[in-house]
């Protein structure tokens, strides 16, 4: 690259690592800060409550995804029975709906709109009872809801764990006299515990970083403690004081997860694995597991697109096409400049990082590799933190009335997705780009190529793929965001996921029909690009 | 006359601080073709790749067409060197057809000159009906010839060769460096390639470097590899070997147990013990000999049987026989030395 060039995007760099590194400081300093009342008050009688609540739901969801999640992926891998191949990527689609918008539709599944209650009505002319029989809203509710649409996350990465190895792993185990059961705790576990730990890790962090689902519940926890100190109290100190607790306990975890794995990343050292054999079960097993998990895919995503039609069918006449037309096109937009940024930054430091490994650049990589493990409501409140304190002085040293200069644009709200959405890029390309033999880039300057030339001519066309990747998966985490966009929006800027929390908060759920399925079908694309993935790497 | 190509002028290489290679002194003439071979972790790719210049030299100079390209202060970087490389893994581009990876390399060419470099080079490889194929729809064979063809498009002052029939089958391999022997000679390119095989060696090259313990062991031609090792590992790389103990005779001839044999023995005093080394073609089955040996074990490869024979003194020895002689073991045979090329060693081990 020429040295000018190379000094400019050294210079942006600089820049983009700064954007990223103020908040997550901004928020650790605030740590030491002194208390005050309103700091007192929630000390006193909501600090307990945010503390076991998010305890006991953290718990319970990794407990609960870690059984689901590996015991599908045992079954799926281990057994043959009616339907297996195609439960193999159908337990995939819970992913596609975000847990908050499932809160919603099973929390309005009972009501006067929903199937549940209309079956009892209809065939039952019991809806009523049915109705009475149970509410959502409630810690266990969230539980449920928190752990049906996370255990994929467990179960997508423990099934190549699986399946990359032989099934003449077991079948050795079994030479030597162990039995089911030890086959299962001896060879099975320690095989899968890699992808367990990391699966559970980012179940986790998702969990202590739900907002609309417990909020929506009415469950107190880290996250809806942030928001109500910042925008019900208006105390931005306590908020900042929760956030920099929360946040140490995710750097820990982060922390963690990275330390456990080590050097444990099992991969079969033989390529050509013969797919793991089926052991002989009975006929009344096979349909006992065919049960199991088409019961898991109704709840985790049969039943509620059910709901979901059943609601455009029930207020079709209602739904006004033009204005979720225009909440698209919103969404649309700040999601494409946010994904193209994320790209430039991202392509950049993966490529930074391949070419020269250095002090910078492995900071660089660290600091972005953390971004996505800030939970949107610390990160809202860490970006919008320092830009109000520089607002709020700023007048007062140069003299000029107190005005909003980045508040409520949208240059918060794409630095925010910046931060959190820039981890999913690069790990990606990360990827992409490491499959690619070092022995190009040596061929390539053998040639009289510089760094740059190989990078346009050799690495960016072999990307090309991983590139479009990256781009679907963030464009699609951005338009199902919710607590960034809702913090940092600027006025009268909707997104699909803003507009189906406003009509939750109005307890408007049978007009979210429409709106909820487009965001479904939407974030569909990862999904199937994800599982086809996984298809292509058993295939192999 | 020739003038040599490539020069090493004592170079040092160290990597992370351990010394890998010292004192290195190699001379190639211009369109040699020469192996480096050696143990695994000898330092052959370190070498190739200071010579590529992916890395530099702790000290030394490293020259090419006479010009200084390394000495360790002053570093004339890989782009400027022009140097082919093919890697093991070959690092096809997967985005471009045949024909674009072969005008890779070119880019700074003319697209019609581009054109008639490549199919010249696919006339000679046998590529010209692929050319408009990706890399993953042609076979490893014709893959390798692409390589082949890609690196040597911008005519490279040397030509370095990693490992690149390590991952094809015998049959295919064999066609292949006759081919790239041919290629090689036809455009006078200096090429080094490093291999394991001794018989990719001796195929493809005119000399070849040994390396053992950091150093050049030996640098010789093929046959002499074989036949005068410098070392006994180095005879061990090589091929099959077994040691006959001897006594010096005079200058010029050893006492065996198989008759006095006749070769260099300056090295050596009158009367000392020495050890000669055998190969098995070195000992031919003959039923007239006087000198026979008993059959302790035997291998069958085809045309030849590989004996492994005990001799009266229970020296043992290896012998190549044509494979219509099937003796059964146990059962004495006559042998007769056909030693041309006397090499003798202090200690057998």
């Amino acid at each position: 690259m020429p040295k000018n060039l190379e000094d400019i995007n050294l210079l942006l760099l600089s820049l983009f690592l700064l954007v990223f590194v103020t908040p997550i400081i901004f928020i650790f300093f605030n740590i030491f800060n002194d208390s005050n009342e309103t700091w007192i008050h929630i000390q006193n009688y909501l600090l307990h409550d945010y503390i076991v609540n998010s305890l006991i739901i953290v718990v319970a969801v990794a407990f609960i995804t870690i059984i689901l999640g590996t015991s599908l992926a045992w079954i799926i891998s281990m057994y043959n029975f009616p339907g297996v191949n195609l439960f193999r990527w159908l337990l995939i689609l819970p992913m596609a709906i975000p847990a908050y918008v499932n809160a919603y539709i099973y929390a309005g599944i009972n009501e006067t709109s929903g199937i549940l209650f209309n079956f009892f009505e209809l065939y039952f002319d019991s809806g009523a009872s049915v109705y009475d029989l149970y509410d959502i809203r409630n810690i266990y509710g969230a539980i449920l809801i928190l752990s049906i649409s996370l255990y994929p996350y467990i179960y997508l990465l423990c099934l190549p764990a699986l399946s990359n190895h032989s099934s003449t792993v077991f079948e050795v185990g079994q030479s030597m006299g162990l039995n089911r059961l030890q086959r299962l705790t001896k060879i099975g576990i320690p095989i899968i515990r890699p992808a367990v730990i990391a699966g559970v890790s980012f179940v986790i962090m998702e969990t202590l970083a739900e907002y609309a689902t417990v909020q929506y519940f009415g469950v107190p926890t880290f996250a809806t403690g942030i928001f109500r100190a910042w925008f019900v109290l208006g105390d931005e100190t306590s908020s900042f004081f929760l956030s920099s607790i929360l946040l140490t306990l995710i750097f820990l975890l982060v922390y963690f997860e990275q330390l456990s794995r080590g050097k444990k990343r099992f991969a079969n050292p033989i390529n050509n694995i013969k797919p793991i054999k089926i052991e002989n079960i009975s006929r009344k097993v096979r349909y006992s597991l065919s049960a199991y998990c088409s019961i898991i895919l109704a709840l985790g995503f049969l039943i509620p697109v059910l709901q979901l039609i059943y609601w455009i069918s029930y207020s079709f006449e209602e739904i006004n096409f033009i204005f979720i037309l225009s909440l698209l096109n919103s969404s649309a937009i700040i999601a494409l400049i946010s994904s193209i940024l994320i790209l430039f930054f991202t392509i950049n430091v993966a490529y930074l990082i391949r070419s020269n490994k250095n002090l910078f650049n492995n900071f660089l990589s660290k600091t972005l590799s953390v971004g996505y493990a800030i939970p949107g409501v610390v990160l809202a409140v860490a970006v919008i933190g320092p830009v109000s304190i520089l607002e709020n002085s700023l007048p007062s040293i140069f003299g000029f009335e107190p005005k909003t200069i980045l508040t409520g644009t949208f240059y918060l709200l794409i630095v925010a997705y910046l931060i959190r959405f820039s981890t999913i890029s690069l790990k990606t390309l990360d990827s992409g780009l490491n499959k690619i033999s070092n022995n190009y880039d040596h061929l390539a300057s053998s040639f009289g190529l510089n760094k740059f030339q190989t990078l346009f001519k050799v690495h960016l066309p072999i990307l090309l793929p991983t590139i479009y990747t990256a781009m679907i998966l963030v464009f699609v985490d951005i338009v199902k965001e919710l607590p960034i966009t809702l913090i940092l929006r600027p006025f009268n800027f909707n997104t699909l996921p803003v507009h189906l929390y406003e009509l939750a908060e109005s307890e408007n759920l049978s007009s979210m029909g429409m709106p909820g399925l487009i965001l479904i079908i939407i974030c569909l694309i990862p999904v199937i690009i994800l599982s086809r993935g996984i298809m292509n790497n058993e295939s192999k | 006359m020739n003038q040599s190509k490539l020069e090493l002028q004592n170079v040092k290489i160290t990597l992370d601080e351990n010394v890998i290679l010292n004192d290195i002194n190699l001379s190639i003439q211009n369109g040699e073709i020469v192996s480096l071979m050696g143990s695994s972790a000898s330092g052959k790719t370190s070498l190739i790749r200071s010579i590529a210049g992916y890395q530099n030299i702790s000290s030394g100079k490293i020259k090419i067409d006479n010009r200084v390209v390394d000495n360790s202060n002053e570093f004339i970087s890989v782009d400027k060197r022009n140097i082919g490389v093919i890697f093991q893994d070959l690092a096809l581009f997967p985005h471009l057809t045949v024909r674009e990876n072969i005008c890779f390399g070119l880019f700074k060419d003319t697209e019609i000159n581009q054109n008639s470099r490549a199919l010249e080079l696919e006339n000679m490889l046998n590529i010209g009906l692929i050319k408009d194929r990706y890399p993953h729809q042609i076979s490893g064979g014709q893959q390798q010839r692409v390589a082949i063809a890609r690196a040597m498009a911008p005519k490279p002052t040397i030509l370095l060769l990693d490992e690149p029939f390590s991952a094809l089958d015998q049959e295919l391999k064999d066609n292949l460096m006759i081919d790239i022997k041919e290629i090689l000679k036809k455009e006078q390119t200096t090429a080094i390639l490093i291999t394991h095989e001794p018989k990719e060696a001796f195929t493809m090259s005119d000399k070849i470097a040994f390396l053992s313990d950091g150093k050049i062991a030996q640098y010789d031609t093929p046959y002499n590899l074989y036949h005068k090792p410098s070392s006994k590992e180095i005879a061990n790389f090589f091929g099959i070997t077994s040691f006959m103990k001897a006594k010096v005779k005079d200058a010029n001839h050893v006492d065996t147990i198989l008759g006095t044999i006749f070769g260099n023995t300056q090295d050596f005093k009158a009367n000392e013990e020495v050890y000669v080394l055998i190969r098995p073609d070195d000992i031919i089955h003959d039923d007239d000999s006087t000198e026979s040996a008993k059959v302790i074990d035997k291998v069958f490869y085809g045309s030849d049987f590989l004996y492994h024979l005990e001799l009266k003194d229970r020296q043992r020895i290896y012998c190549y026989t044509p494979s219509h002689h099937d003796h059964s073991l146990n059962e004495s045979i006559g042998i007769k030395p056909v030693i041309d090329h006397l090499m003798l060693f202090k200690n057998k081990l």
